[in-house]
C-alpha cells in the first residue's frame, strides 16, 4: 500500500545540508499497524508528514496505493485526503468554532456523503467513543483526553484506508 | 457545507463581538457617506429626464462677447428673442421653439391675488410663448396640452400650487391676478391647465407657466432687444450638424442686424471676439450652467473625501481580518488535511466578509434614512432614498458597491488564510504561516496619511475662516436692510420721515444682489475695463463706506448728478498717484462723455471672499449705467429695527397694496455669502472626525490583536524581568514608527491640497506651519494612547496565565 524508496529530506542551511532523513526505504501493507520510534530529532514527524503528503521529500520516491505521489498536484492530493487518509494530531487540532458533532461531520461533508448516512455514521462513532452527551459542546469545553477522542473519531469518520497519528497520546496524562 | 460555514462565520463574529462591531460599524459609516453621495449624484443626473421626449430638446446658447473678469469663453443662456423665429424659419429640423422668461435671482416671485384674499408671493412663475408645451411635454391633470396656451393671458399651474391657492386641482377657468412688481397694475390670467409634478427635477422649473403675451411680441425695431431663453425641439440628435447650421444662420442674422443698426460687423468683432450660437442638449444643461461652477466641479472634493472615508473603513476591515487570521490558522490547516479545496476556503472567507458587508450596508441604509433630513436641510436639496425615480439605479449601484466592498475587503484576507501551509500551522508554528504584516503596515500608514491630512486641513481651514470672518468688509452691515424694489422718490421720501431711518438709497451692487455691469472707458487715451455701479446720492453713506481720498457724492454739488464719479481703491491703481480731479472718458456714438473723479473709497465686498473686488466706478447718473436696481437700501440709526420695519411696511402698503414688502438684512446677506464656504468646511470637519476616529478604532483593534499575538513573548519577557513600562514601549515602538512615517508622507500631500483650496480665495492667509505640527503631535499622542491602553492590559496580566495557557 505504501512504498518508500530511498527517501531523503534535508534542509539547506548556509550551503550545509542538514539531513533529517536519509535512505529510508520501507513497505507498509494494508492492515499493518506500524509504530515509528526514535529519540527526538530523529525525523519521526518529518517522515509522517511525508507519508501524509504534507511535506515533499527532497529525494526518493513514494508510492501510495501503487501510484507515485512524490509530487502531486493539490487537487489529487486533496482527493487522497478525502478518501484515504485520516490524521490524528498530538495537539488534537479540533476546529474551535465547531461543536463535537460538527467536527466529526466535517470530513464527511468534504467527502459529499449524504445526510442520513452522515447522521448514522456520526451517531455510531459518538456511541462507540462514549461521547454522545458531549456532541453539542465546543472543544474548549472538553478535557484533553476527550478532545483527543473527538480527534480520533473525526479521523475514523471518513473511513480512510490509513490513519496517520503523530504522538496521539503525547498530550494526555498517562493514567 | 454552506450552512456550516455560515454558522462558523456567525460564531466567529460573535466571539470577536467588539471587533466585528468596529468592522461593521466603520464600514457602515464609510458606506453611509458614499450612499449619500450616490443619492446626490443620481439626483443631479436625473435633471430633465422625466420623459423620453426630452431627448430632442435643446437649450440655445449664444457666445458671450463682453468683458468678463475671468477672461474665459462663456456661452450665455439668455439671448435675443428673435433667435426663436430664426430657428422656426431657417432651421428645417425645428419641430418647435419656445421663448421663456429667464430666472432673475433677485426676484423672489410675483404677487398673486385671488378675489379679495391677501396677495401672496409665488416663486417660479414663468412667462413663455404659446409653444412651451410643444417643446416640454407635461402630464396635464386638467386642461389640454395642445390648447392650454392658445390664448394670451392664460396660465397653467402645477398641481401643488393649484392646491395651495384653491385647495383643489379643479381650477380650470378660474382667474388669478398676477402683480409682477410693486406698482404693476397687474393682469388677470385665466387658468387653462394643471400639470402634475414630473418625476425628476427640471432646469426650466415653474410653479405656474404664464402666457402674458410678453414673450410673443418681437421688438419693433432693430435696435431694440428683448432677452429671453430659447428652447427648441428638433427632429435630429446630430448635434454637430445642427450646430453648424445654427452657426451659419446666426451669422447671417447677425450681419443683417448689424447693417440695420449701422454697426460695422468687422470693426465690432476685430479684437478676437466671435459671434456664436449653439444648441446644448437639455440633458447637459444642468451639468453645464453658464457663468457658474457646475455641480460636477463642486462635488469633486466631496467625492474625493467620501471615497477616502470608504477606503479607510475597507482598510480597517482588511487589517482586522488579516490580524484575526492567526486565530483561524488552525481551522484552515485542519480543513486542508480533511480534504478542503483552496477555492472552498476562499469562498468560505468571502462569505464571511460578505456577511459583514451586507450588515454594514443595511446599517448604512438605516443611517442614511436618519441623516437624510439633516443632509437635505444642509445642502438645500430634496433627496429621498425610497421615494425617488432612480430607486432602481440606486439599488443596482448598491449591489455593485456591496460586491466591490466584499471583494476589496474580503479577498485579500481570504487569500492569505487559504494559503496557510498546513504543516507549519499544525505544528503550532503560526509565525511562519503569518503573512500580510508588511501589507498591514502599509495600510496603517495609508490610513494615517489620510487622517493626518484631514487634521491639517481642518487646522488651516479654521485659520482661514477666522481670517475671513474678522476681515473688514469695507461697509457696515449692521442696521442695514435691502428692500427688494427699485428706487422710487415717492417711497424714499416717505421712508425718510420715519424716525430711526437715517439714509434711503439705491445701488446696482449690494451684497446679495450683485449686478456687475462692465464698462470700457479711457483715461489719458488708455483703454481701461471697469465694473460700473449706479448709485443714488445717499447710497454710499447708507452702505457706510470709508472714504480714502476726496469726497463721496453729496447734494451740495450740483455736478454730482451729471458727471462726477467715485472710484474704489482697486480702480484707483489704474489711474496713477494723483486721481482726484482727473478726467475719465466714455465713448458713446462718436461723442466723448467726460467724468471727473471726485473721490476714492475703500474696497468693499459684495460677494464671497473667493472673488476679488473688481475695479469699480460709481456714478449717480444712468449714463452708461442703469437705474433699474431692484435694491432699496435703508440704513437705521436705531437698534429697534423690527418696529421701524413695521412702520416701513405701513407706508409700503399705502403705496403698493397688491405687492407685499420683501426685504433682507445685510447680516443675512452676509451669512448667505459665507454659507457656501462654511458648508464645505463643516463637511470636511465632519468627515475628518469620522475618518480619524475610524483610523483610531482600527488601530485600537489592531493593537489588541498584536498584543494578543505576543502574549507569550510578553509573559516570557516579564518572567525574565522586564518592567511594565518596558513592555508598553515595546508594543508602542512598532506603531509609532508607522505613525511617524505617515506624518512625513502626509505633509507634502496636505500642503499641495490645501494650497489649492486656499487659491480659491482671493483673500487668504499664508500657509501656516502650526496646523502641521499640531496634526503630527495629535496623531502621535492619540496613537500612543490607543496602543498603550492595550499594551498595558497585556503588560499587567500575570505571566503565569499566559504561560499556562500556552
Amino acid at each position: 500500500m505504501i512504498e518508500l524508496k530511498n527517501i531523503e529530506k534535508y534542509y539547506a542551511n548556509k550551503g550545509v545540508k542538514n539531513y533529517v532523513l536519509r535512505h529510508v526505504t520501507t513497505t507498509i501493507k494494508q492492515g499493518e499497524f506500524v509504530s515509528i520510534m526514535g529519540p527526538s530529532g530523529a525525523g519521526k514527524s518529518t517522515l509522517l508528514n511525508i507519508l501524509g503528503m504534507l511535506e515533499e521529500p527532497t529525494y526518493g520516491t513514494y508510492e501510495f496505493l501503487g501510484e507515485d505521489v512524490t509530487s502531486l498536484n493539490e487537487r489529487k492530493r486533496i482527493e487522497l485526503y478525502r478518501n484515504h487518509i485520516g490524521f490524528v494530531f498530538q495537539a488534537y487540532h479540533l476546529i474551535d468554532e465547531m461543536t463535537v458533532y460538527e467536527n466529526i461531520e466535517a470530513p464527511l461533508l468534504y467527502k459529499k456523503i449524504g445526510g442520513s448516512e452522515r447522521k448514522s455514521r456520526i451517531a455510531d462513532l459518538l456511541d462507540r467513543f462514549n461521547i454522545v452527551a458531549k456532541k453539542d459542546l465546543f472543544p474548549n469545553q472538553l478535557s484533553g483526553g476527550q478532545q483527543q477522542l473527538v480527534g480520533i473519531a473525526r479521523a475514523l469518520a471518513a473511513q480512510p484506508s490509513i490513519i496517520l497519528a503523530d504522538e496521539p497520546t503525547g498530550n494526555l496524562q498517562s493514567a | 457545507m454552506f450552512k456550516l460555514n455560515l454558522k462558523i462565520a456567525w460564531r466567529n463574529l460573535w466571539k470577536n463581538k467588539v471587533y466585528a462591531a468596529i468592522n461593521i460599524g466603520g464600514l457602515a459609516l464609510g458606506l453611509t457617506a458614499f450612499v449619500l453621495m450616490l443619492l446626490y449624484i443620481n439626483y443631479e443626473e436625473s435633471y430633465d429626464t422625466w420623459t423620453p421626449d426630452l431627448e430632442n430638446v435643446y437649450q440655445i446658447r449664444e457666445r458671450h462677447d463682453f468683458f468678463t473678469p475671468d477672461n474665459k469663453e462663456h456661452w450665455q443662456d439668455t439671448q435675443d428673442s428673435r433667435i426663436a423665429n430664426l430657428l422656426r424659419n431657417k432651421i428645417p429640423n425645428t419641430i418647435a421653439a419656445t421663448r421663456v422668461q429667464p430666472d432673475w435671482d433677485f426676484i423672489k416671485g410675483f404677487s398673486v391675488k385671488i378675489a379679495n384674499a391677501n396677495p401672496i408671493v409665488v416663486s417660479k412663475m414663468k412667462d413663455a410663448d404659446s409653444s412651451f408645451f410643444q417643446v416640454f411635454h407635461y402630464d396635464f391633470i386638467q386642461g389640454d396640452e395642445q390648447t392650454a396656451l392658445k390664448n394670451v393671458r392664460s396660465v397653467v399651474l402645477k398641481e401643488s400650487l393649484a392646491k395651495k391657492l384653491f385647495g383643489t386641482d379643479k381650477v380650470l377657468g378660474k382667474v388669478i391676478k398676477v402683480v409682477m412688481w410693486r406698482d404693476d397694475v397687474g393682469q388677470d390670467l385665466t387658468i387653462t391647465g394643471v400639470v402634475a409634478e414630473p418625476k425628476t427635477p427640471q432646469t426650466v422649473k415653474f410653479n405656474a407657466l404664464m402666457r402674458t403675451g410678453e414673450e410673443d411680441a418681437l421688438p419693433n425695431n432693430a435696435s431694440n432687444f428683448h432677452y429671453c431663453q430659447v428652447y427648441a425641439k428638433f427632429n435630429t440628435t446630430d448635434t454637430a450638424q445642427l450646430n453648424s447650421n445654427l452657426q451659419r444662420v446666426y451669422l447671417e442674422h447677425k450681419k443683417l442686424s448689424f447693417s440695420q443698426r449701422k454697426i460695422n460687423f468687422k470693426e465690432y468683432y476685430k479684437d478676437g471676439k466671435r459671434p456664436g450660437l449653439k444648441a446644448v442638449s437639455i440633458a447637459n444643461v444642468h451639468a453645464n450652467p453658464p457663468f457658474q461652477t457646475s455641480w460636477v466641479e463642486k462635488l469633486k472634493p466631496i467625492v474625493g473625501i467620501s471615497v477616502f472615508l470608504l477606503v479607510i473603513s475597507i482598510i480597517n476591515f482588511v487589517n482586522l481580518a488579516t490580524a484575526q487570521s492567526v486565530q483561524r490558522a488552525k481551522e484552515v490547516g485542519v480543513k486542508k488535511v480533511l480534504g478542503s479545496y483552496k477555492a472552498q476556503l476562499i469562498s468560505q472567507f468571502l462569505i464571511e466578509s460578505a456577511l459583514q458587508s451586507v450588515s454594514a450596508l443595511f446599517l448604512s441604509i438605516v443611517l442614511v434614512e436618519v441623516v437624510l433630513p439633516l443632509f437635505n436641510a444642509h445642502f438645500n436639496v430634496q433627496l429621498s432614498f425610497w421615494h425617488n425615480a432612480q430607486l432602481l439605479t440606486t439599488l443596482s449601484e448598491l449591489v455593485g458597491l456591496f460586491i466591490i466592498v466584499t471583494l476589496l475587503a474580503g479577498y485579500y484576507p481570504a487569500w492569505i488564510l487559504s494559503n496557510y501551509n498546513p504543516v507549519s500551522v499544525l505544528k503550532g508554528n503560526y509565525e511562519n504561516g503569518l503573512r500580510g504584516i508588511a501589507l498591514r503596515n502599509v495600510l496603517v500608514v495609508f490610513q494615517f496619511v489620510i487622517s493626518v491630512t484631514f487634521i491639517i486641513a481642518i487646522g488651516v481651514m479654521h485659520l482661514q475662516t477666522k481670517f475671513i470672518s474678522n476681515k473688514d468688509l469695507g461697509f457696515q452691515r449692521g442696521q442695514l436692510i435691502n428692500i427688494k424694489s427699485n428706487y422710487d422718490a415717492k417711497l424714499a421720501e416717505r421712508l425718510r420721515t420715519i424716525p430711526g431711518v437715517q439714509y434711503v438709497g439705491t445701488s446696482t451692487q449690494v451684497m446679495g444682489n450683485v449686478f456687475n455691469v462692465s464698462e470700457s472707458g479711457y483715461y489719458k487715451n488708455t483703454k481701461l475695463n471697469f465694473n460700473s455701479v449706479t448709485v443714488s446720492m445717499d447710497a454710499l453713506p447708507a452702505l457706510g463706506v470709508q472714504v480714502v481720498k476726496g469726497r463721496i457724492f453729496s447734494g451740495a454739488y450740483k455736478q454730482d448728478t451729471i458727471n462726477s464719479i467715485v472710484i474704489n481703491e482697486t480702480a484707483a491703481k489704474s489711474f496713477g498717484k494723483q486721481v482726484i480731479g482727473e478726467n475719465y472718458y466714455l465713448k458713446r456714438d462718436d461723442k466723448n462723455l467726460v467724468f471727473q473723479i471726485v473721490g476714492v473709497i475703500k474696497d468693499y465686498h459684495n460677494e464671497g471672499f473667493d472673488k476679488v473686488v473688481l475695479p469699480t466706478i460709481y456714478k449717480v447718473t444712468n449714463l452708461g449705467g442703469t437705474s433699474n436696481t431692484n435694491n432699496l437700501l435703508v440704513r437705521f440709526n436705531t437698534d429697534n429695527i423690527a418696529a421701524t420695519i413695521d412702520k416701513i411696511n405701513v407706508e409700503w402698503k399705502k403705496l403698493y397694496p397688491n405687492y407685499p414688502l420683501e426685504y433682507e438684512t445685510m447680516d443675512d446677506a452676509f451669512s448667505n455669502v459665507m454659507d457656501n464656504n462654511n458648508r464645505f468646511i463643516n463637511m470636511v470637519m465632519l468627515f475628518s472626525i469620522i475618518s480619524v476616529s475610524l483610523s483610531l478604532l482600527g488601530l485600537f483593534a489592531l493593537s489588541t490583536f498584536v498584543a494578543k499575538r505576543r502574549t507569550k513573548e510578553i509573559a516570557v519577557r516579564k518572567v525574565l524581568g522586564a518592567s511594565n513600562i518596558q513592555i508598553v514601549n515595546l508594543l508602542n515602538k512598532s506603531f509609532l514608527l508607522l505613525v511617524l512615517a505617515a506624518n512625513i508622507i502626509s505633509w507634502p500631500i496636505a500642503y499641495i491640497l490645501i494650497k489649492k483650496w486656499l487659491e480659491g480665495f482671493a483673500y487668504r492667509i499664508d500657509m501656516a506651519v502650526v496646523p502641521f505640527i499640531i496634526a503630527t503631535l495629535t496623531s502621535i499622542v492619540i496613537a500612543v494612547l490607543t496602543v498603550s491602553i492595550q499594551a498595558r492590559k497585556a503588560a499587567v496580566t500575570n505571566p503565569v496565565n499566559a504561560l499556562k495557557y500556552e
